[in-house]
């Protein structure tokens, strides 16, 4: 089992957060603020102080508030881009990662959010009316930041109706009624569903078999059937199956050998799979499922490396003790128990 | 500003003043590529500044998405553009479809087609549009959710069906074509019979012969296979897979084989199905597909709990 970098994965989302002068940097001022968040999330499972490690988080938040637009009420990318749920959500995320939720303003964003729901339960992604069941994710996980979900402004009911009709005959879900099973809107699907208190409308056994299928022969996850194994999966699925309580049915040392063989040894992060390029996405996503595989222990058990990690909820894609603090609420299945104890 | 000592304004412009991303103090030396896309962008934030809504602001998105395809607010500014400007929507689709053809991972380019066709309303081009697409990828998710939206909103089913078995004589591992398979059999608006079911089942096992450790046939046949009673309103299914596992030289390791039949074995509920099902599940668990072990144990746990009920009783 190759070793886990830690060390070497903050030195390089720290470089990535401060190098402003990098091509990368340039190229992806329009998804700055989820890319903010993959860093953050990193580092907290690292078990980092992320306030620290952004000096004092301060400029961040200040960043953040710039990137909202008080005419609709969301928060764009970057500065200066459109509004739009999915970096609303990442920047309640971050927010909520530097202590500073309170900036938000709740009613407003609550409107902005409420107002891109659709008769059908459906949410569109921002005011031209794209939808996609991970908007609908996106809308019940921000309402539950903001702690406005139960208070009438969406009707969640409708917002899991929708999400249950994008149900295939797979047992996954799919961006749209009848789209195609993928590993990614199957965890935002279930997500939904989780902070909706609807995992009813999930037919549990038949997606969990689906989800551990996904396993292939490196160890690794891939998204659909027949197409290559990626790390970011790892948590798409991984957590999907934690709500499912069914995250025994993946080879946990075989996906994480698959991770840590993801790792770029020199410059530190993590890559799609291996000898790929590092990213700050797949860094994240391969420290969370490693953390969920509780092979990084958070218990303070660790190896010889001293850092002590942190649980990820896998429902909220925050740390757990964080979810605790900030009162955020969800269902997930019991685990299904093992063998011996299901013949009874 | 610093930044402009070396550069023209850009051609068109000379009446604005371009405005700079905002965290940027020290300009270092950059590729040539990256300093236009910023002369491109400072010419951006100003336009929205002032909410202008102009042939040079739309060309202006053209060069923006040519860098950096995935800049949505880029495309959401061009479509402002392109309605205000009563724009040839024909047109756009046709610059559209470029940017795809060299961008097909791209998401923003899907919403902005809908758009623009939902603008124009006329969707005619859209299936020959996509076909294009999945010519360079045959899995494009966008591609099929797109397909998807078109049929659902504008018709155009005849020919889809003889589509997917185009697709999967191609290549039968193509889970997306499955999927569209089956999307069209449930929304063609023609009853799901059990004769389609049958027929279906057939077709899936055809392909199953083909290649049979094919995930996505399996899954399509299973999901045929749902209700209570399925195996028994369709024996022929069963019949086939024993008939697989006897003769087809891939089906020993085949782990869908086998799990088919075990689930089929366990439905039948007697003593000695059971006691197959379990025979095929412990194989599997042991020697197929050991990755999996937590879930046959599950499967075991199952069906060795109906066997003790039966024997019970």
């Amino acid at each position: 089992m190759p070793p886990f970098l830690g060390e070497l994965h903050r030195q390089y989302i720290l470089k990535v957060s401060k190098d402003k002068d990098s091509f990368e940097y340039l190229m992806t001022e329009h998804l700055r603020m989820s890319g903010v968040y993959w860093g953050l999330m990193g580092l907290a499972l690292m078990g980092r102080d992320v306030k620290e490690e952004m000096g004092g988080g301060g400029a961040l938040a200040d960043w953040v508030m710039r990137c909202y637009c008080p005419a609709e009420g969301g928060f764009g990318g970057g500065e200066g881009h459109d509004p739009h749920i999915l970096y609303t959500l990442s920047a309640l995320q971050v927010l909520a990662l530097l202590g500073e939720l309170r900036r938000a303003d709740a009613a407003a964003v609550t409107r902005y959010v409420a107002a891109l729901q659709r008769p059908d339960g459906a949410f569109a992604g921002d005011r031209w009316g794209e939808v996609d069941t991970r908007f609908s994710y996106c809308a019940l996980a921000s309402l539950a930041l903001l702690g406005t979900l139960r208070g009438g402004a969406v009707d969640v009911g409708a917002a899991a109706a929708f999400v249950a009709r994008c149900r295939n005959f797979d047992g996954g879900f799919g961006c749209a009624p009848g789209a195609e099973s993928h590993a990614g809107q199957v965890f935002t699907c279930v997500g939904a569903l989780a902070i909706a208190r609807a995992l009813h409308l999930v037919d549990a056994p038949l997606l969990g078999w689906w989800l551990c299928a996904r396993q292939c022969d490196s160890g690794g996850l891939n998204g659909r059937p027949e197409k290559q194994a990626d790390v970011c999966y790892s948590w798409w699925i991984l957590s999907a199956l934690a709500i499912l309580g069914r995250r025994a049915w993946i080879d946990g040392a075989a996906l994480a050998r698959f991770i840590l063989r993801c790792q770029d040894g020199d410059g530190g992060g993590v890559a799609e799979r291996p000898g790929n390029m590092a990213d700050i996405f797949h860094t994240f996503f391969g420290i969370a499922g490693l953390v969920l595989l509780g092979h990084l222990k958070t218990d303070g058990s660790g190896g010889a490396d001293g850092i002590v990690y942190c649980d990820v909820d896998p429902v909220y894609a925050l740390p757990s003790a964080l979810v605790r603090e900030l009162g955020l609420e969800s269902q997930v299945l019991e685990p299904v128990p093992a063998a011996a104890a299901a013949a009874a | 500003m610093a930044m402009y000592v070396d550069q023209q304004p850009l051609p068109g412009w000379e009446d604005v003043t371009p405005i700079p991303q905002a965290e940027c103090e020290n300009p270092v030396a950059r590729i040539a590529y990256a300093s236009d896309y910023e002369t491109a962008m400072d010419y951006f934030r100003a336009a929205q500044a002032s909410g202008e809504l102009s042939e040079r602001a739309l060309e202006l998105t053209a060069d923006i998405i040519d860098m950096n395809s995935a800049h949505y607010t880029a495309w959401q500014y061009r479509r402002r553009c392109l309605f205000a400007l009563n724009k040839d929507l024909a047109e756009e689709l046709s610059y559209v479809r470029d940017v795809a053809l060299s961008n097909p991972k791209n998401y923003q380019i899907w919403y902005h087609r809908r758009a623009v066709v939902e603008q124009l309303g006329d969707a005619s081009t859209e299936i020959p549009f996509v076909d294009e697409v999945l010519q360079l990828d045959a899995k494009n998710y966008h591609a099929w959710a797109h397909r998807q939206w078109a049929l659902k909103t504008y018709g155009g089913w005849e020919g889809e069906l003889e589509e997917t078995e185009a697709l999967l004589t191609a290549d039968l591992r193509n889970n997306s074509a499955w999927n569209h398979r089956w999307f069209v059999i449930h929304n063609a608006g023609v009853a799901v019979t059990a004769e389609a079911v049958a027929a279906e089942a057939e077709f899936a096992l055809r392909h199953i012969e083909r290649a049979v450790h094919n995930e996505s046939a399996w899954n399509y046949l299973r999901g045929y296979l749902v209700d209570g009673a399925s195996f028994d309103k369709h024996p022929q299914v069963k019949a086939h897979c024993q008939k697989l596992l006897a003769e087809h030289s891939g089906a020993a390791d085949c782990a869908h084989l086998h799990n088919l039949l075990a689930e089929a074995h366990e439905q039948e509920g007697t003593e000695e199905s059971l006691n197959t099902a379990i025979e095929l599940l412990q194989k599997l668990r042991n020697d197929i597909d050991p990755v999996r072990e937590k879930y046959w144990d599950r499967r075991i746990a199952r069906a060795t709990a109906k066997l003790e009920r039966l024997v019970c009783a």
